[in-house]
């Protein structure tokens, strides 16, 4: 489904992403780990394109969409939840959905407020509330409500349970299975490693913009040395 | 007795040329004001646009009749024919400057304003011009003693339906809803996978069409002449800025805050009543030097 090959990315002249490679097959959760400031926002948003990459290419459904403006990946089907959420805070709940939403020739599971409001019942509720008057648990759920109505094949999470209270961690993880289930593909970025293993299939860690570890979650797991040594965990 | 009905009748007729004043002024600064709070574009060739707008007026209303349907055909058409100029504006070079710092983008639309200048120059002379409304909104009407012109009571309608029909372009349609999140995230509305730069064009057209309207609202009170931008460019700012950036219901205050001040001046202190408005704005910003209402800044 996606496939990052060899990404150079670069903020002004700070060289952020050296060579990073990483796939994701339909209907995976693939998570990307690593501590703060390794470069998982910065490869998100590489993906995105709201940072081209310099070098290397990123092929979406095997077409080349590498350089493309923003919109036109989120058109071919590409979700992106921002870390720091960016919700439009003038803009009420139902807003910040309704300009999000997009018609799809998909037969099934259509997005539209009400099913983001059965995914999110708080977000029912407030509906009319004015999103910069949410807490930053209902924000992130809004940023990923709005994704949503973009009827997304792949959904890019930045950090979604950074700042959440357990409670609130175990139910997002529930969700994202849930959408999982729906078919959805899922990159995820995180620094809370064990949230991130229970829902995650495969996980790739990045460290100083450079990916150095991947395989499978089961393989991680195992592997004491390597989370040791870049996670702390 | 008689001096004090001279006096209610001067201060109700300097209020109705105030507000009426003020209404003319809402419309232009309204679209100042979204242009400047969704594109973050100061666009210094907005007085020109009114201008073109009231010389367009002029045109139309020579060539269909100054009473039906002139007037009323102008009054649609010209701010149509600014929203077209402001569209080829919009597509031809400000969608290239918009990652352009604000100093580049005052500088580049005082260009166009100096380019526009001319082609009115060329295109209408330098001659005054004039149009008089149709019969139904010439002379006045008698309310009690007080005679209040016709033309000044349309606009007092004008103005409010404007301001209603913005509101709800706004908060109700799709495309006000994006330009509202547009103002402050434009690269998130990108992201949801909408062309930021049709909503952009979009919001442009419409502040040009507003400046149009304006012009041709006014054609019928004033002489149509070059140089008639200036005044209204600057007069519009100041409101804008008073009434806080890029809001719509700050255009509407500071506007009323600039008619009243300068028609009532005109009773209190004729020699200096141009200067009550620019008091009234120093004192504004000195109590909320961000301007009355919530700046999108
Ligand atoms: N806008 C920016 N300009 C310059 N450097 C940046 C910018 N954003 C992030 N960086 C740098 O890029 C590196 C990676 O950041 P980021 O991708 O945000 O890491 P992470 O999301 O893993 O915490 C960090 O060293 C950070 O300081
Ligand atoms: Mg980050």
């Amino acid at each position: 489904m996606l496939e990052v090959q060899g990404i150079h990315t670069f903020y002004g002249l700070s060289h952020i992403l050296f060579g990073v490679s990483l796939q994701v097959n339909p209907g995976e959760v693939v998570c990307l780990l690593g501590r703060n400031g390794a470069g998982k926002t910065t490869t998100m948003r590489s993906i995105i394109g709201l940072t081209a990459p310099a070098r290397g290419r990123i092929l979406f459904r095997d077409e080349d969409v590498t350089g493309q403006p923003p919109y036109r990946l989120a058109r071919r089907g590409i979700g992106y939840v921002p870390d720091d959420r960016r919700i439009f805070a003038d803009l009420t709940v139902a807003e910040n959905l309704e300009i999000a939403e997009r018609s799809t020739n998909k037969e099934s599971g259509r997005w539209d407020k009400e099913r983001v409001s059965e995914l999110f019942p708080v977000l029912g509720e407030k509906r009319s509330r004015k999103g910069g008057h949410l807490s930053g648990g209902e924000q992130k759920m809004l940023a990923i409500g709005r994704a949503l109505m973009g009827n997304p094949d792949l959904i890019l999470l930045d950090e979604p349970m950074e700042g959440l209270a357990p409670l609130m961690v175990r139910s997002l993880e529930e969700q994202i299975l849930r959408l999982k289930a729906t078919g959805l593909t899922v990159l995820l970025s995180e620094q809370n490693v064990v949230s991130a293993m229970r829902i995650s299939d495969r996980s790739y860690i990045i460290d100083n913009g450079q990916i150095c570890y991947h395989g499978t979650v089961k393989e991680l797991q195992a592997n004491e040395e390597v989370r040791k040594k870049y996670l702390q965990v | 007795m008689a001096f004090g009905q001279d006096l209610v009748g001067a201060v109700t007729s300097q209020l109705l040329v105030g507000l009426s004043r003020a209404m003319i002024l809402f419309v232009v600064s309204a679209g100042l004001s979204f242009v400047l709070g969704v594109l973050r574009v100061p666009n210094i060739a907005h007085g020109s646009l009114y201008m073109i707008g009231a010389f367009a007026a002029f045109t139309i209303t020579a060539l269909f009749g100054q009473a039906l349907p002139g007037f009323w055909l102008a009054l649609i058409l010209a701010p149509l024919a600014v929203a077209v100029v402001g569209l080829i504006l919009e597509r031809a070079l400000l969608s290239h400057l918009y990652q352009r710092e604000h100093l580049m983008l005052i500088l580049f639309t005082f260009g166009i304003m100096l380019i526009l200048n001319d082609l009115v120059k060329i295109g209408w002379g330098a001659e005054y011009r004039s149009i008089v409304p149709p019969d139904n909104l010439t002379g006045s009407l008698t309310i009690g003693d007080l005679p209040l012109p016709r033309y000044n009571l349309f606009l007092l309608i004008v103005g409010p339906i404007v301001a209603v029909a913005m509101w709800l372009f706004v908060n109700r349609t799709r495309i006000g809803k994006i330009s509202r999140a547009a103002a402050v995230d434009r690269e998130m509305v990108g992201v949801l996978g909408i062309n930021v730069s049709w909503v952009f064009a979009a919001a442009f057209v419409i502040g040009c069409f507003l400046a149009g309207l304006g012009g041709a609202l006014i054609a019928p009170t004033t002489s149509i002449t070059l140089g008639m931008d200036r005044t209204v460019i600057m007069d519009t700012f100041l409101i804008v800025t008073i009434g806080g950036l890029g809001n719509i219901w700050g255009a509407l205050i500071g506007s009323l805050i600039f008619g009243l001040t300068q028609s009532l001046g005109l009773l209190l202190w004729p020699q200096f009543a141009v200067v009550f408005p620019y008091a009234a704005v120093v004192l504004v910003l000195l109590a909320r030097p961000k301007g009355l209402l919530r700046s999108v800044w």
